[in-house]
């Protein structure tokens, strides 16, 4: 069969198993079953157990469980609250400091967890209420949190990144550092949007009573232990002393440290940790398993690569193929969990995106700025519905949209800027020693 | 209807919701035993660090110990993250499904799953089995007998396939006009 109608065929049959409800690892584990039966006769069954077992006895791939851990256990043991209450006394003073206050919150917990729905989870429980009680803008209040916790997945550690590293075979400490630059930078432009919408409109954000000096002082002597710990990371993931994993297990090992120490981790918040790390890493271990399966048979049928050809042969601009990648993305954004969206695509964009000629460090980055965005649209934006569960109930799944919708199209900006400038990923892991 | 009939209907309808009891008791089980297995990765990382950074003798263990103990998260913590419902879906259309068509839907679903997972059941086995046979190793710095982690990718596939079995056999069960469509149970967070 030709490869033109072969490629759609099986992407709608994809489609059409995951938009019934299949679980996204089924869908493809069982699409890539029956196209082995078929194309590649019984002999070829042995993948299923060689990656089943190789794909996921791999060392790099334990830093997801770790990452996963840790935040579990900074989420529990209080400390956010901490930093919360720090840098709320620090930005007292600017228009809308609550909110800035819970956006560099955001940023802080991202450089310690690896995912979206944690750091929405973590900075919404505390920041939501507070914000509230001080008589902020529900819309604002809730959007700006389910937009900044989208960094979480940006900014490192980042499960994603390792996913993607693992699967293109790519430095993920490269990876991890290319997430730096852009995160910061997407953090800053919501702050500027926050402070700028407080100005215009003061009734949004009333001001604060005064905080001391002495205060402000005073309160950061409880934030330092998850500062060194989030700054450690980075350093040494710059420095290239320790893997990824190695980094997510002495990371864990802090984290329950300053829990301790701190005396605010339950055992039952420990074992709430254990399970919440065992249901994430497991599906997403499932998936992996099913989308290498997937990318084994499309490119023993060299479809990606027949389809990169045409591309390259038709001499189209590379920058309108990104733009479309970018757009199937961002609507598949709207129905998919990011893990799952870059599991099922990358052995189909990868092979394009190296023919054309881009970076693959950028393009593992780009990808990861665009779940920024998919975390927040409807009608499977996961940070939506983390507020909406967090949130009072007079404060509608609509006033969250709406709060968010700013920022939707800040993450768009974003994404343009690290399109049409590669430096701002690019630049940092170039700096990097060793490499 | 007389005390003897009652007694009977509940002990046929109990088989099976003495089934599901069991099953959410064994995943539960499983996965707590799969969750924790990441402190034992995190200790064996300390070990490791501390001993390259500070004590000049690294391990030769670590790094194919901590892989071995993903494999077995995933495989082991399977049963519970399909009895909780956890596998990640799309589900604007599927949650807008209720009643005899959901139960019809969640039927066409499980059997999709279990086509998969039987194949990993058989070909995992296949595997297993012949590093059993063959005495086969792992090529890092300690030789591990590669035979007890790979029998999780065919253990794993069967407590996918068993939790899946409490759903159909549920909705099946709700079809025939008996009882309710099946639930997940909660995530225990």
């Amino acid at each position: 069969m030709e490869w033109w109608i072969l490629l759609p065929l099986i992407i709608a049959s994809l489609l059409f198993l995951i938009m019934l409800g299949v679980p996204i690892a089924f869908s493809l584990g069982a699409l890539s079953l029956t196209l082995i039966l078929i194309f590649l006769g019984p002999r070829q069954l042995i993948l299923f157990s060689t990656t089943a077992f190789g794909q996921i006895n791999n060392f790099a791939l334990a830093a997801i469980p770790l990452f996963i851990f840790m935040a579990e256990i900074v989420l529990h043991s209080g400390v956010s609250q901490d930093a919360y209450d720090m840098l709320s006394k620090w930005t007292g003073r600017l228009p809308g400091g609550l909110a800035v206050a819970s956006q560099l919150t955001c940023t802080l917990f991202a450089a310690v967890s690896g995912a979206s729905t944690a750091t929405a989870a973590a900075v919404g429980r505390i920041a939501v209420p507070e914000m509230l009680e001080r008589g902020y803008d529900k819309r604002l209040t809730c959007g700006s949190i389910a937009a900044g916790g989208a960094l979480g997945a940006l900014i490192p550690p980042s499960i994603y990144m390792i996913i993607y590293g693992t699967l293109v075979e790519e430095s993920i400490g490269q990876l991890f550092m290319g997430g730096v630059v852009p995160g910061l930078m997407m953090s800053a432009m919501f702050i500027v949007l926050i402070i700028t919408r407080c100005i215009i409109n003061p009734q949004l954000a009333p001001r604060l009573l005064e905080v001391t000096w002495r205060d402000r002082w005073k309160s950061l002597s409880k934030v330092w232990a998850i500062l060194f710990l989030a700054a450690a990371m980075l350093v040494s993931i710059y420095l290239g002393i320790a893997t990824p994993a190695e980094i997510a297990g002495v990371g864990c090992f802090f984290a329950l440290l300053i829990g301790f120490v701190y005396r605010r981790l339950s055992w039952v918040a420990i074992k709430g940790a254990f399970m919440s790390t065992c249901r994430i890493t497991c599906f997403i271990g499932w998936i992996l398993v099913a989308a290498t399966l997937f990318g084994y048979v499309l490119s023993y049928l060299q479809l990606p690569q027949q389809l990169a050809e045409w591309l390259v042969a038709q001499s189209t601009n590379p920058y309108l193929i990104l733009i479309g990648i970018n757009l199937i993305l961002i609507f598949l954004g709207c129905i998919m969990d990011p893990a799952g969206i870059l599991l099922v695509t990358i052995p189909i964009f990868v092979p394009i995106i190296k023919a054309i000629g881009f970076d693959p460090i950028w393009f593992g980055v780009m990808f990861v700025v665009n779940t920024e965005l998919s975390q927040i649209t409807p009608p499977l934006g996961l940070n939506l519905y983390i507020l909406k569960g967090i949130a009072p109930s007079n404060i509608s799944l609509k006033d969250i949209l709406y709060g968010a919708a700013p920022f939707m199209i800040l993450d768009v900006i974003g994404l343009a800027l690290v399109i049409i400038f590669p430096q701002i990923i690019l630049w940092l892991p170039s700096k990097m020693m060793g490499f | 209807m007389t005390e003897g009939s009652e007694v009977d209907n509940a002990s046929k309808s109990s088989l099976l919701d003495r089934y599901v009891k069991c099953m959410e008791w064994l995943s539960k089980q499983t996965g707590w035993i799969a969750g924790s297995l990441s402190f034992i990765m995190m200790i064996a990382i300390i070990r490791e660090v501390a001993g390259r950074y500070f004590f000049n003798s690294p391990t030769d263990w670590s790094v194919d110990l901590n892989a071995f103990l993903l494999v077995g998260m995933v495989y082991l913590g399977s049963g519970y993250t399909t009895i909780i419902d956890g596998h990640v879906r799309a589900d604007f259309f599927y949650a807008r499904i209720t009643g005899r068509s959901k139960a019809w839907l969640d039927i066409f679903i499980d059997l999709v799953c279990i086509y998969y997972c039987s194949m990993l059941v058989w070909e995992g086995w296949r595997l297993a089995y012949e590093s059993l046979i063959y005495g086969e190793v792992s090529s890092g710095g300690v030789r591990w007998p590669l035979f007890p982690f790979q029998v999780l990718v065919p253990l794993g596939a069967v407590l996918v396939i068993l939790c899946i079995l409490t759903r159909s056999l549920t909705n099946i069960r709700f079809l025939m006009g008996k009882g309710e469509a099946y639930q997940a149970s909660g995530a225990e967070h």
